[in-house]
């Protein structure tokens, strides 16, 4: 958890990982301080938590063989082989179901947030 | 599987957060122009990643994008009769010819292609594009890039919060096994873990999640696993 109190966790997705990929051509081009590149991931973090908390409606489901599962300083991963996944979402209600040979889940505890 | 969602969630992320950080770009004495630009790597970035159809996506792609010019122009030019103009059309052709060998079938070639971008003005026929080449290479090529893009990406992360941020999270970075193929993962937060002898099922919320190479957004997901 970072200091704002939010979890980082969400930096590693896609939409997180290129803000850091972004951040980092701006400071190595000399353009920002890697404070300041901080700040902005801390604001990634709360902005993250609200939009999925108060702007998403889909419901995923999803159904396999727990490969592994592992429970550390209060995060769940799970590693699901043969998992198929299914999301329901407003304008696709009926949902449509994925196969994957393997997904990982990283989840916090939801207690936690905005603490 | 649509993904609107989760293109609306990160389109409206990146609003929000270059928003909010405008103060401490101002106060840091950082220009208007950084900020924006900051929003225009980020979200060329996301564009290349390929994870979904944005609204600020340009309406072509940029490497095939090339190629289907070509691939219009070239037939028009050998059209014009009279004119022969091999040093003016071959460049061209040569360029095409990664999709096809033969005039006959550039023209043929270039009628699919030509409904095909009109597929394109449809945000969710842009992947079946790059399927549709008929070789696959591009595709494969394109794959391979936006891959090694999020690689990378994910590296330099894990660059930054060592350096700068002792964070608690390095664990979820350095995950151990396997790392560097988590092509499919949920990031989420978890409501409730329950175990039955070997079946398990949890309630999770909050998440983002990337499956195929496409990102999904949800508020909640249910999963039933057996171990």
């Amino acid at each position: 958890m970072s200091t704002s109190g939010f979890y980082e966790l969400y930096r590693r997705s896609t939409v997180g990982a290129t803000l850091v990929d972004a951040l980092d051509t701006l400071i190595s081009d000399g353009r920002i301080e890697a404070s300041l590149a901080m700040r902005v991931l801390d604001t990634f973090d709360r902005v993250v938590a609200e939009t999925l908390k108060d702007k998403t409606q889909s419901k995923l489901t999803f159904k396999g063989h727990l490969d592994t599962y592992r429970f550390c300083d209060d995060v769940w991963t799970f590693i699901i082989k043969n998992c198929s996944v299914k999301l329901e979402q407003t304008e696709d209600p009926q949902g449509n179901t994925v196969i994957v040979d393997k997904v990982r889940i990283v989840a916090c505890n939801s207690k936690k947030t905005g603490e | 599987m649509s993904n609107l969602e989760g293109a609306r969630a990160y389109e409206s992320i990146v609003e929000n957060v270059i928003n909010e950080v405008r103060e401490d770009f101002e106060s840091a004495g950082i220009d208007e122009q950084t900020l924006q630009d900051l929003r225009l790597v980020w979200q060329t970035k996301l564009s290349d990643s390929r994870v979904a159809k944005f609204m600020w996506d340009p309406e072509d792609e940029h490497g095939l994008n090339a190629e289907l010019h070509n691939a219009h122009i070239a037939p028009n030019l050998t059209d014009t009769p009279g004119i022969a103009m091999p040093s003016m059309s071959s460049p061209s052709d040569e360029k095409a010819t990664g999709f096809i060998p033969q005039h006959q079938q550039q023209q043929q070639q270039g009628h699919s292609l030509m409904t095909q971008t009109k597929h394109d003005d449809q945000p969710k026929e842009e992947i079946e594009l790059t399927m549709e080449d008929p070789d696959g290479q591009i595709a494969e090529q394109l794959k391979l890039q936006a891959k090694q893009a999020r690689k990378s990406a994910l590296l330099e992360t894990d660059e930054i919060n060592s350096d700068l941020d002792d964070s608690e999270d390095d664990y979820l970075n350095s995950s151990g096994d396997e790392e560097g193929q988590d092509d499919n993962i949920v990031l989420c937060l978890y409501e409730k873990v329950l175990r039955v002898k070997n079946k398990w099922k949890c309630n999770l919320k909050d998440g983002l999640a990337t499956i195929n190479h496409k990102d999904y957004a949800f508020q909640k997901a249910q999963g039933e696993t057996e171990w």
